[in-house]
């Protein structure tokens, strides 16, 4: 083994400390609990997303009726195709409410705290890319709900003042939605999102290494353990229990297709998907500009919560403001999802 | 736990995946073929398969002709020049994944408008559906709608 | 360099060895059958050849000893006429798929791209065909010729 290690390093002269560095990471012991394995999980499904994401590439295609077509085929023709599909659909999902759930760890140990600010900031430009993922990649489908959704979803940009009007324009790629609207959002799934992407978690993950985890508010142990193989083999588990869990999801409950949208004919109950429910409740409650400022009001706090908190604490040292206004946000949008699942 | 607890249930995890990934191969083959189903033998099985109250929607929608468009038993694959739906008359074995009963019955009673041909080279008869409005009465419309609500495939979930 | 025993070996227990094997073995079959599967969707769906009969005009244009090409859409057919039986191969050569011509003086069908030189019944003389040509189904009714060939509607999968 020494001599084929030594004919690498001859032709790739990188000290193999510096690899083997990263993976020695001492990791404090509050993170033996599987809530923290929480971030790896999405990455996790990302790279299924990705998998499973160029497998349908090879048979999709983004022209409005040839669209709904190809997914067809997948869905029904296709050697394994329901799978491939099934699991491309299940994983998006469960990257949300991974996402979300690692959001709220790291909100309710309070790790967004100096001088991690910035990490959460590119986490929540990854919650709102994976967003974007979710809203892009269903107008693929160009069923019925698939096309109004898109339909209502960009006409709301239209409402922002100023940008409004070019920026929908620009995104449709015309006034109305047009064939042109299909490739570009097909371009934004499959090109622009996942460089996006893949960068802001290098970033993330680069942040997270160099100010190391943070400690554990209260909690007074110092030993560590190291990453490898202790955390790996932790979030090997998770992993694996997720690859069987959407397999054997996919198998009981596989992917189906609506009716082909028509263009002329709006359905009686179009709703968007259920990560979209707070929102939506929110705009029906209010005026279309309230509405608006509102979302966007919420969305910015959110990238600017750690200085906020920051403000609160200074405001009124060690009264846990950050937990009172952090947790009323949270149920407000538990309350507002609820809501539009029961009554909508 | 420690690390050879771990990497023991990892290796049986692994050992499960693989399992379920070889069932998968099962349900493919028995998926795929119901799709491959021919058409022209589903009307009749699909007739004698249901009750009695769907089966009056059914006769509804062969005796008015749906299915010279819309295929039989609604499962589409007729070609027609002027469809802007790829040239072919849609199914209609997903509407009530995209209608609701009254839309649907206004749909049926409306038909869709007249519009230039899509294939210029195409042949002239108006190909678009009609309105029935004044063809189907107040039953034969509900029977119908009934009918096409239920052929929805059973055991699907409504997709995304 | 003394010897010393590889480190590796050192000191661990049969149940340490397990656990590796079993992980080893568990994500392997795990994750490579999944990309099993994944092979397995990649590969297109072949669908059985449907034969449709085309019509490729009157038996009496074909003159007694002689060869017709005929530009079918579903392919170019070599029409033949020998012993008046009626015959037909593919047009297309075996080799890279050119278009092939009839010299009637030497009685041989002559590829022009790389020269392949086949005989009135499709058999290769000389030059790169690797096959004979592919012989097709003919059948006459009331004089009119209907060629065998697989049909252009099949959509590939």
């Amino acid at each position: 083994m020494s001599r084929a290690s030594r004919w690498i390093e001859e032709r790739v002269p990188v000290d193999p400390e510096v690899l083997r560095k990263p993976l020695r990471e001492p990791l404090p012991v509050h993170m033996k609990t599987w809530i923290f394995c929480l971030g790896g999980t999405p990455m996790m499904l990302f790279c299924v997303l990705v998998v499973t994401g160029i497998l349908l590439t090879f048979y999709y295609v983004p022209y409005p009726t040839q669209a709904y077509a190809s997914v067809s085929n997948i869905t029904f023709k296709v050697r394994m195709g329901w799978l491939v599909r099934g699991l491309h659909q299940g994983a998006a999902q469960l990257m949300i409410v991974t996402v979300l759930l690692h959001m709220i760890r790291v909100f309710f140990t309070r790790a967004y705290r100096k001088p991690r600010e910035l990490n959460w900031v590119l986490g929540v430009a990854l919650f709102m890319i994976t967003l974007t993922f979710a809203f892009t990649g269903y107008s693929l489908i160009y069923d019925q709900l698939s096309y109004w959704a898109t339909v209502v979803g960009t006409n709301m940009i239209e409402a922002l003042p100023l940008i409004g009007k070019p920026l929908l324009y620009m995104l449709r790629g015309g006034p109305n939605v047009n064939p042109n609207t299909l490739s570009r959002f097909y371009d934004f799934h499959i090109g622009v999102l996942p460089t996006m992407m893949v960068l802001l978690i290098g970033a993330h993950l680069a942040l997270v290494r160099l100010h190391s985890v943070a400690p554990l508010p209260g909690d007074p142990r110092r030993e560590t353990y190291p990453f490898f193989p202790d955390h790996m083999l932790r979030e090997a588990i998770v992993g694996l229990l997720i690859l069987i869990g959407l397999v054997n999801y996919v198998m009981f409950f596989p992917p189906t297709i609506g009716a082909l949208a028509t263009p002329g004919n709006t359905p009686g109950h179009i709703r968007p998907e259920w990560y979209f429910f707070p929102t939506y409740r929110w705009l029906k409650m209010t005026s279309l500009s309230i509405g608006i400022g509102g979302s966007i009001v919420y969305v910015t706090g959110l990238f600017l919560w750690p200085f906020i908190d920051a403000t609160l604490e200074r405001i009124a040292p060690r009264r846990n403001l950050w937990l009172i206004v952090g947790t009323a946000f949270f149920l407000m949008t538990i309350v507002f999802m609820v809501w539009e699942a029961i009554v909508g | 736990m420690t690390i050879v607890t771990q990497k023991y249930l990892v290796g049986t995890m692994g050992l499960i995946l693989v399992g379920s990934v070889i069932a998968t191969g099962y349900l493919d083959d028995q998926r795929r073929k119901k799709e491959d189903a021919p058409p022209a033998a589903g009307s009749v099985a699909a007739a004698a398969s249901l009750s009695p109250e769907l089966q009056a929607g059914l006769k509804v929608y062969e005796e008015f002709s749906c299915a010279a468009c819309h295929g039989p038993a609604a499962k589409g694959g007729v070609h027609n020049f002027n469809a802007q739906t790829a040239q072919e008359v849609p199914a209609l074995i997903h509407v009530a994944d995209s209608y609701t009963k009254p839309d649907l019955i206004a749909k049926i009673q409306n038909g869709v408008p007249l519009e230039p041909k899509l294939d210029t080279n195409g042949p002239a008869p108006p190909l678009h559906m009609p309105g029935f409005k004044d063809m189907l009465n107040d039953t034969q419309m509900n029977d119908l709608v009934a009918y096409l609500i239920s052929l929805k495939p059973k055991g699907e979930n409504l997709g995304f | 360099m003394e010897n010393l025993p590889p480190p590796a070996m050192v000191a661990r227990s049969r149940r340490e060895f397990m656990a590796d094997v079993i992980l080893g073995l568990g994500t392997t079959l795990g994750l490579g059958g999944l990309a099993f599967r994944f092979l397995e969707y990649l590969y297109p769906v072949i669908l059985p050849v449907k034969l449709v009969e085309v019509p490729a005009g009157n038996a009496s244009e074909i003159p007694p000893d002689g060869v017709r090409l005929v530009h079918l859409p579903e392919g170019p057919v070599m029409l033949e006429k020998a012993d008046n039986e009626l015959r037909a191969v593919s047009a297309i050569c075996t080799h890279l798929g050119c278009i092939i011509q009839w010299h009637p003086e030497a009685k041989k069908f002559i590829c022009p791209c790389h020269q392949g030189v086949y005989d009135f019944n499709g058999n290769v003389l000389s030059g790169p065909p690797p096959r004979p040509l592919e012989k097709l189904q003919v059948k006459v009714r009331d004089g009119q010729i209907f060629v065998l060939m697989p049909s252009l509607k099949e959509e590939q999968v």
